[in-house]
Parts: structure tokens; C-alpha cells; sequence
């Protein structure tokens, strides 16, 4: 069962342009908007399985720029086949 | 149009971010929307990655290894910053010409205009040798090939050559001799079944980092393999090295001669293989007897041949029976160490002759697999014919039957090809100098700085007598401060066509991105010139694809016959292996190979056809221990020696675009054994003066642990400090290919 | 235009809540401690025999003789591929899709299985090897 999740990404003042570039390079990232400064929208859709708490985990943990990923919309299920 | 549920779902969760947000929310400048991915080819060397461009906002932000293709993904340092030298500040845009000895920006069509007129001038006046066409084995195989076709049958001019003759004449005259044809047999695939490597003149792990990975990772799961490394100097290759032997440089064929001597002398030899495959041969006559070798390897006993070379006779030996060991892979693998060289071609031989004494050939793992330089040298320029002995696909100048051939398939009338071969790259240049040829068009390539003895070609190229036309895509560079013409051309990423590369294996470069400015592609800038120049029936193709399909129907048939290569297929595939006559057929791998290689008959009686030569028996060759042209003396004690480091590629004008790279060993430096540092009372980081009998240069010092004393190296990228000041253009009579890799010099505190 | 039937599954959509500001929520967190500026590299002047590696062979042994051993070491991913300039774009830790450059499938696995962006969570940095855990990346077929 794979995963679609939206979330915004808070960033330190001025890191949201570098932080979306980062994330866009993620496979499965896309980047929605922003407010330019500090505030990202983005959506992650997993290949196979994929845990939003796991992936938020992760990647506070490997960029300093990044203060907080809240995720505001999770589905499940999403095979392409469907 | 279904929507998915996915794609439902993607669109609830970008709408619950971004309403999340507030506002105002805008779309952030690069990072929002897709990377779209676009197959295509690594601009640097001749290994040839597979990669895939990403673009955004039609700009190349980032590239990917293609994990479908022989790279499995991987990329080395320099082909994953490409995305940097795209929007570099020094991008050529706007045409150029010299005016009242300043170059001042034209339009196309002033320029064009200008170009053509010069040239036609200069062949109606001074006939069709006066002018002359130096290309690329950088440029892509249909831009190769229109220039070929418009100088050769348009202007009547074989005065068509490029740089690959300043990196794989050698190699491509040692194939041509021994086998009849050029290009390597073996495939990178055989790197996955050698059990012994014996890598000669190769600086692997800086010059084909991705092919270097892949043997170290035979090494790490093979049983027992074992990687012969033969080297002057020790260089990062060596880290894999389980035999590492430094010699005098230029005395390599004594070495390979006298493990040939090993061979024989201790029944490694499959005589079954030599009666059936081989004969032997001295000068340019293949009448010679195995007898007649036997004689010639007595003088290169390893003891002898040891003190010639300046290493250990066990070495010698040791590196004869891993090689020699009986059912045991094999594989060779050499670039510049050996072509760069005045007895290139003999080297090349020499090599050859130990994997046809032994069998060791046509196997998967035994083959003399020749490393490229450049992305495109085999398919545009070897291949294609562009050097100034060639035809197209496998024909010669000199041949009157392919010289008919090639004028029927070009729809010429018979007798509008000349008969004699035009003037190699140096030659070239020299008739610069002489103001013999009068306008000369580079595209693609750099010989300000790249030319041995550069200084002399530099004066020649900027003199008063020359018109120089300069096609790049960056300036200045050191050739196009000396034009009289500078056209912007297109980059990589920004159009598309056909590279070929080390181990036969075409591939399609797609477009991504619009060129910059007023650049355009080669291809349709020289399809202009010939529309100008009268030759628009000559060369009446409207995209590159057009061109490949004529270049299909002129390899038909021949050894090379890729005409299964259509552009469709090129664009499904991960790059195909030639020959590939037929719609389906999958490629070849090996040649030769009875099976595998569809120009051998199915129902060949031996597993080994070397169709190439007469009687199907490809030629051990006797060559000689000879020196290189210049040594060192009282006067000029020290070896230079010249090369590359992985930082950068060629001259750097790509390479040192990027950011990660433009400091990091940039600035070429005289790489010096401590030993010899230490006699000259220099440490790392002074100054000292390399001086040769042609001319002289400043380096700051590096110490090298790995260096041979008295043998200084420096390497080729740096555009301020120019190697090839000091280096001789003494060339391989046969291939005329220069011997960069060895002169003699002093150094001295500057 | 048809579209899937999906508001019908509500079971099988699960719509957390809408965040209208910084608020907490259960599967997110704000940065721990060291929210801070992102270090940056001790201004150099590097002479022309200087590298990366001679320098930090020096300042970092460790870590230079890590990286060198290990297979980065071998093949000459040298060090700013990861880690950028000592400029202003020097990143202390890479960051997790520059490595899909040349290993594409393996993040794209890691990401697949998790979530896992953080590749040196079980490749430790510099040695790159041992890798730790259980390996979430799929074997396919073509060259190791």
C-alpha cells in the first residue's frame, strides 16, 4: 500500500528556496509553493509502503535548515493501477 | 481522460499544503514544478555514461545516471557537475569577427557571409587544398559527418582531420595493421570476466573513472584476479595494483616485448591459435614466420629487457605468467602511455601480440580493448571517416575502388574525390605556417592550447596569412583569441545527435534545453556554410536525423553496418553495439566471434574469424625496441611527461566552470619525485622553470611520492599555464600522432 | 471527464488535520536543539598543491582516512561532490538527493521503504561501510 501525503515544511528565515531545492531532488518530492521565505508546501508520493512520520523523521535530522514538516493530508492506497 | 485516484490524491495533498500555508503563497522560482528527464550521453570522456538531464524551468539542473545503460548509474565527479557549464559566464552568444585586429560582435548573417566568401576565395585562387576543415571527437556524429561531406565532395579538399589524431591515430593504426580493421573487439563486459588486467599506459582511475570502478569491482568478486599495472609513475590506478612496475620512459616496448619472449619460452603460447589465426610480419609486409619472431624476442630476454627498462627482470616475468596463465581471461586496457607516442603504433602492435601468442582473444574477458579519450573520437571520426587518409566507414582515400563507392552514395560525379590523402592534424597547422592553407575551420576542439609545441602553431594561427574560423561554445579560449572568426555554438544539452563511444557503442543524445544567446548547433551551422558555399544539394538535411539516415545507408554494408540503428530505436535504447546490420538484430558484443559478430558466417569452421586481412589471419607484428624521439642528456636532464587529473577534462574550458572545480587542481602544477625536489632544493609550492629546447613554462611544485625520479609530470588543463609550450611535435610516421608523453627537460628555481 | 469515486472510500482516505499555523501535530516536530546558522567551512586560501584531502589529512585524519579507504576513496568521489565549496555553498552534511545521482535506485528504494532520506543512518559517513540494519533496497537485475 503506498502513500500520498501533502505537508508544509517550516524553514529557517530565508532557507525556503534552498530547502525546496533539496527537496525537489528527493525522488517521489514535488514542491507546490511557498511563501519565499521561510514556509513550504509539498507533496511526497511513495513508490511502495512509506511512513510520513518516518520520512519527517529523517529528514529534520539530516538538514539544519529545517525546523518543522507538518503533514496535512495523508492517503493511502494509491496504486497506480487503480 | 481518467483521472487516477493517485493523481486525485496527489491533488487533495498539494491543495491541503498550500491552503495550510495561507497567503500569499507564491510559486517558488526554480524549485516548484516537475524535472522533466531527458535520456542522453555524458559530455566528457570516451567511456561514454549513459545519463539522464533533468530540466526545470528549461534550464539543466541536475543530471542522473542512467541505470539501464553500461555505467549502471554511476557518474564520475565531473559528469555529475555538468549541469554548471551550461550557463556559464564565458558562454560564446554572438558571432564575432576580427576587425582592425579586435574581435567586435556581427550578425549570423555578416558572419556566415564573411566565412564563406574567404573560403571560396581561397580555393578558386589557390585550389581546393587551400583551405582545410579541423574537427572534433568531441562533436556529434552527423556535425562529423556533414563537415567530412562538404570538404571532401563540395570544396574537393582531403584536408579533413581533427584532434582524435593527437589521441587515438596510434590505436586506431595498431587495430588497422594487426587486424585490418579499427576499433576495439571486446566489449566494457569483458571488464566483468577478466581474471588478469594488464592496464599500460592508462591513468584509469582519473581518466575513465566509471570503467575503473568496474574493474576494481571485478577485482573485489572475482576469484584470484589479479591487475597488472604499467606505469612510470604510480598514479591512483595503482591502489588496485597487485603489480605495479615503473620503468624508463619509452622503453615499454622492450617490456611487452620481453614478456611475449616469457610466453613463448615457457609453452604459454597456444601454438593451435597462432597456426590457425596469425601470421607475422615486419615494416608494412606481413612475411614473416613465428621462426622468424623466436629471433627477434632472443634479444628481449626479461634480464635484457630489464636493464633497457629500468625495472626488475622478475617483474617482467611475473606480469608474462599471470597474463599468460592458461585458462585465465585476459584483458588489456591503454590510452595515451602508448599512442602518445612517436612509436605509437608500434606499442599498439606489441600489445596486440600478446593476446594473439596466447589466444587470448574473442573470449569473454581475453581481448586488447583500446581506451578512448573523447565522447565521440570512434563514432565521428574513426568511424565516420573525418581524418585525412579516410572515407567514411572502413574506406581510404587512396583507394580508388572506395573512392567510387563513396561518389556514387554521395551522388558526385566520378573523379570529385582526390586521390591523395590530406594533411594530419600538426601537418595541418605546419601548412598554416608555410601560408600554404589559407583558411582553416576549427570546430569543437582547442589546439592554442592542445598543439605539441604550441607556441610555434599559435604564431602560425594568429598570422596575417591565416583566415581562422573558430566554432565554440565558450570564449575566450586559447584558439578563439586568435580567430578572425568566432561562432557561438550550441552546448551538450542544447541539441542532438550520435555519439560513439569506447567499445562500439552508439547512443542518441536528445535535446533539453534551447541553446543561449545566438548559439546554434554545429550541425546547422555548417549545413549553412554549405548552402552558401553552392553545396546545398550536397547537404540538403533539414535536422540531424536526416543526415543519419544517409549515414545508415553509407555504413551498409560495410564492416561497420549499423543500419539496424535506426533513430527510433537509438531513442528506446541504452546505446546499441555495431555491427547491427538488420532491424532487431540486439548488437554485437564481440567481434570476430563466430556466433556473435553477423559478419562471421554461422557455418565458419573455427570460432575465430578476423575477416579484416587476407587469409582471415590477423599479424604479430616484430617491432623493435626504439626511443622516443628526444631523451634526456646533459643539457636536458629530466623526463617531462604530460596528462590529466579526474578535476578536469581536455582544457578545461568545461570543466572549470564548475564551481567544485575551478580550484581544485586547476592550476597546473610540475609534479616532481621529492628525490628530484630535493637535489633541485625546491619544496612543495616554489616556483620553478621547465624549460625544453622548444620553450619553457613556470610551475609551482608538487611533491609526488608516486612520481619516478627523474621524470617531472604536468598535466594539460590549465590555460595559463601551458604543458605543450615545452612539449615536441615529433610524430608517429604511420599514425602522426605527437609524443606528448616524452621530451627532455631541465627545471630550474624560478 | 470521469473520475474515480473516491470521497465513497472514506475508510480508506484518512485526512489529518488541516494546519492552519505553526501548530504541533502528533507525526511532525519542530527542530530539537541545534536550530542554528549552517556551519560553515573555516575560510581557506588553498595554495595550487593543496587538496581537499591533503589539508583535512592533517586537520581530520580520521575522517580522511575513512573516506579514503573506503570505496568514495577509491573511486575519487572526491570530497566537495558531497560537500560542496568551502565557499558559501559548503554543506556539512550532504544532502540526501545528491547521492541519486549515481544511485538513483537505492534512494529511490530507501524512500520507497520508509521514508528513509537519510542514507548515512545506516552508511556510515566517509567509510560508507559496514552498512547497518536491514538493507531496503531491491535487487535488480543488470551490473552490481
Amino acid at each position: 500500500m503506498s502513500l500520498v501525503a501533502g505537508f508544509v515544511v517550516e524553514t529557517l528565515p530565508g532557507a525556503a528556496e534552498r530547502v525546496a531545492a533539496r527537496l525537489s531532488r528527493l525522488p517521489g518530492i514535488s514542491v507546490e509553493g511557498g511563501d519565499g521565505n521561510r514556509r513550504l508546501a509539498a507533496v511526497w508520493t511513495a513508490g511502495r509502503g512509506g511512513s510520513m512520520a518516518e520520512l519527517a523523521e529523517q529528514l529534520l535530522a539530516s538538514d539544519p535548515d529545517l525546523l518543522g514538516i507538518y503533514p496535512t493530508f495523508v492517503g493511502n492506497g494509491a496504486d497506480e493501477e487503480e | 481522460m481518467k483521472v487516477t485516484r493517485r493523481d486525485f490524491l496527489r491533488t487533495s495533498a498539494a491543495a491541503s499544503a498550500l491552503a495550510a500555508l495561507g497567503s500569499p503563497c507564491r510559486a517558488l522560482a526554480e524549485a516548484t514544478g516537475p524535472v522533466t528527464w531527458t535520456k542522453s550521453v555524458c559530455r566528457y570522456c570516451g567511456t561514454g555514461c549513459g545519463l539522464y538531464v533533468g530540466v526545470k524551468n528549461g534550464k539543466v539542473t541536475a543530471v542522473q545516471g542512467d541505470g539501464d545503460n553500461h555505467n549502471a548509474g554511476f557518474l564520475c565527479l565531473k559528469g555529475l557537475l555538468l549541469p554548471e557549464i551550461m550557463a556559464a559566464p564565458d558562454r560564446h552568444l554572438h558571432p564575432l569577427v576580427r576587425r582592425n585586429g579586435k574581435l567586435v560582435r556581427v550578425s549570423w548573417e555578416e558572419a556566415m557571409g564573411l566565412v564563406a566568401s574567404r573560403f571560396k576565395e581561397a580555393a578558386e585562387k589557390f585550389g581546393p587544398d587551400a583551405v582545410g576543415f579541423y574537427g572534433s571527437g568531441q562533436a556529434l556524429t552527423e556535425e562529423s559527418y556533414v563537415a567530412n561531406k562538404l570538404f571532401r565532395a563540395g570544396l574537393r579538399t582531403n584536408n579533413v582531420d581533427g584532434n582524435p589524431r593527437l589521441c587515438m591515430a596510434s590505436a586506431a593504426a595498431g587495430y588497422l595493421s594487426t587486424y585490418g580493421k579499427d576499433e576495439p573487439m571486446g566489449c566494457y563486459e569483458d571488464i566483468d570476466h577478466a581474471d588478469v588486467f594488464l592496464i599500460v599506459g592508462a591513468n584509469m582511475a582519473e581518466a575513465h573513472p566509471v570503467l575503473f570502478r568496474r574493474v576494481a569491482r571485478r577485482r573485489e568478486q572475482g576469484k584470484g584476479v589479479k591487475v597488472i599495472v604499467l606505469d612510470p609513475r604510480r598514479t591512483p590506478t595503482s591502489r588496485i595494483a597487485d603489480l605495479h612496475l615503473s620503468f624508463t620512459p619509452g622503453t615499454d616496448l622492450a617490456i611487452l616485448n620481453a614478456m611475449a619472449h616469457v610466453l613463448l619460452a615457457e609453452g604459454m603460447a597456444d601454438e593451435e591459435f597462432v597456426r590457425a589465426h596469425v601470421a607475422f610480419g615486419e615494416g608494412t609486409e606481413a612475411n614473416k614466420s613465428l621462426d622468424d619472431y623466436r629471433k627477434l624476442l632472443a634479444d628481449y630476454a626479461p634480464a635484457r629487457a630489464a636493464e633497457i627498462a629500468g625495472c626488475r627482470a622478475e617483474d617482467i616475468v611475473t606480469a608474462a605468467r599471470w597474463f599468460g596463465e592458461q585458462g585465465r581471461a585476459a584483458m588489456s586496457m591503454w590510452t595515451q602511455g602508448l599512442n602518445q607516442r612517436t612509436r605509437g603504433v608500434w606499442a599498439n602492435n606489441l600489445v596486440h601480440n600478446l593476446h594473439l601468442l596466447t589466444g587470448k582473444i574473442g573470449l569473454p574477458g581475453s581481448t586488447p580493448f583500446s581506451l578512448t579519450g573523447q565522447p565521440n573520437a570512434c563514432g565521428g571520426v574513426r568511424d565516420g571517416g573525418a581524418l585525412a587518409h579516410l572515407l567514411p566507414y572502413g574506406r581510404l582515400v587512396a583507394n580508388e575502388k572506395h573512392r567510387e563507392e563513396m561518389e556514387r552514395l554521395w551522388g558526385v560525379p566520378a573523379g570529385t574525390l582526390a586521390p591523395k590523402p590530406g594533411l594530419a592534424a600538426v601537418d595541418l597547422f605546419r601548412s598554416l605556417e608555410e601560408g600554404k592553407l589559407k583558411c582553416l575551420y576549427v570546430m569543437c576542439t582547442n589546439p592554442g592550447q592542445s598543439l605539441p609545441n604550441v607556441d610555434r602553431y599559435r604564431k602560425a594561427m594568429a598570422g596575417d596569412g591565416s583566415f581562422l574560423v573558430v566554432s565554440e561554445a565558450f570564449h575566450p579560449t586559447r584558439t578563439s583569441e586568435l580567430a578572425d572568426v568566432v561562432l557561438p555554438a550550441a552546448l551538450w544539452a542544447e541539441k542532438e545527435g550520435v555519439y560513439g563511444c569506447a567499445e562500439r557503442r552508439y547512443q542518441l543524445l536528445q535535446k533539453a534545453v534551447e541553446p543561449p544567446g545566438e548559439a546554434r548547433p554545429d550541425f546547422d551551422i555548417l549545413c549553412e556554410l554549405a548552402g552558401r558555399l553552392g553545396h546545398g544539394k550536397l547537404i540538403p538535411f533539414k535536422t540531424p536525423e536526416e543526415a543519419w539516415n544517409e549515414i545508415l545507408r553509407v555504413a551498409k554494408g560495410t564492416p561497420y553496418d549499423f543500419s539496424g540503428m535506426t533513430r527510433e530505436r537509438l531513442r528506446q535504447a541504452h546505446g546499441l553495439l555495431w555491427p547491427l546490420p538488420a532491424a532487431g538484430h540486439p548488437g554485437t558484443r564481440r567481434r570476430y566471434v563466430r556466433g556473435e559478430d553477423p559478419l562471421v558466417p554461422a557455418a565458419h569452421p573455427q570460432r575465430i574469424q578476423f575477416y579484416g586481412r587476407p587469409g582471415a589471419r590477423a599479424v604479430v607484428w616484430l617491432r623493435p625496441q626504439k626511443s622516443p624521439e628526444e631523451v634526456p642528456d646533459a643539457v636536458y636532464p629530466l623526463y617531462l611527461t604530460t596528462g590529466r587529473v579526474i578535476e578536469h577534462w581536455h582544457t578545461g574550458t568545461m570543466t572549470r566552470n564548475c564551481r567544485e572545480l575551478r580550484h581544485a587542481r586547476a592550476e597546473a602544477t610540475a609534479e616532481m619525485h621529492p628525490q628530484d625536489a630535493a637535489r633541485l632544493g625546491v619544496e612543495g609550492g616554489d616556483p620553478v622553470r621547465i624549460t625544453s629546447r622548444r620553450g619553457q613554462e613556470t610551475f609551482r611544485v608538487s611533491l609526488a611520492e608516486g612520481g619516478r625520479p627523474g621524470v617531472v609530470f604536468v598535466h594539460m588543463h590549465d590555460d595559463r599555464r601551458l604543458c605543450n609550450r615545452i612539449t615536441i611535435d615529433a610524430v608517429d610516421p604511420v599514425s602522426r600522432q605527437p609524443e606528448y608523453k616524452i621530451c627532455a627537460v631541465k627545471v630550474e628555481k624560478a | 471527464m470521469t473520475t474515480a469515486s473516491p470521497l465513497g472510500s472514506a475508510a480508506r482516505l484518512l485526512v489529518l488535520l488541516l494546519v492552519t499555523g505553526v501548530g504541533g501535530c502528533a507525526a511532525s516536530s519542530p527542530k530539537p536543539e541545534h536550530a542554528t546558522a549552517r556551519e560553515r567551512h573555516p575560510a581557506v586560501s588553498a595554495p595550487a598543491e593543496e587538496t581537499c584531502l591533503s589539508c583535512h589529512a592533517r586537520t581530520t585524519p580520521q575522517v580522511a582516512k575513512a573516506w579514503q579507504e573506503g570505496r568514495h576513496g577509491l573511486t575519487l568521489v572526491l570530497c566537495f561532490v558531497c560537500h560542496g565549496t568551502t565557499g558559501a555553498d559548503f554543506r556539512l552534511r550532504p544532502e540526501p538527493g545528491l547521492c541519486a545521482g549515481c544511485h538513483a535506485r537505492n534512494v529511490q528504494s530507501a524512500m520507497d521503504a520508509g521514508g528513509r532520506t537519510d542514507c548515512f543512518a545506516c552508511h556510515p559517513a566517509h567509510a560508507l561501510r559496514p552498512a547497518r540494519g536491514e538493507s531496503p533496497h531491491r535487487k535488480e537485475g543488470g551490473q552490481p
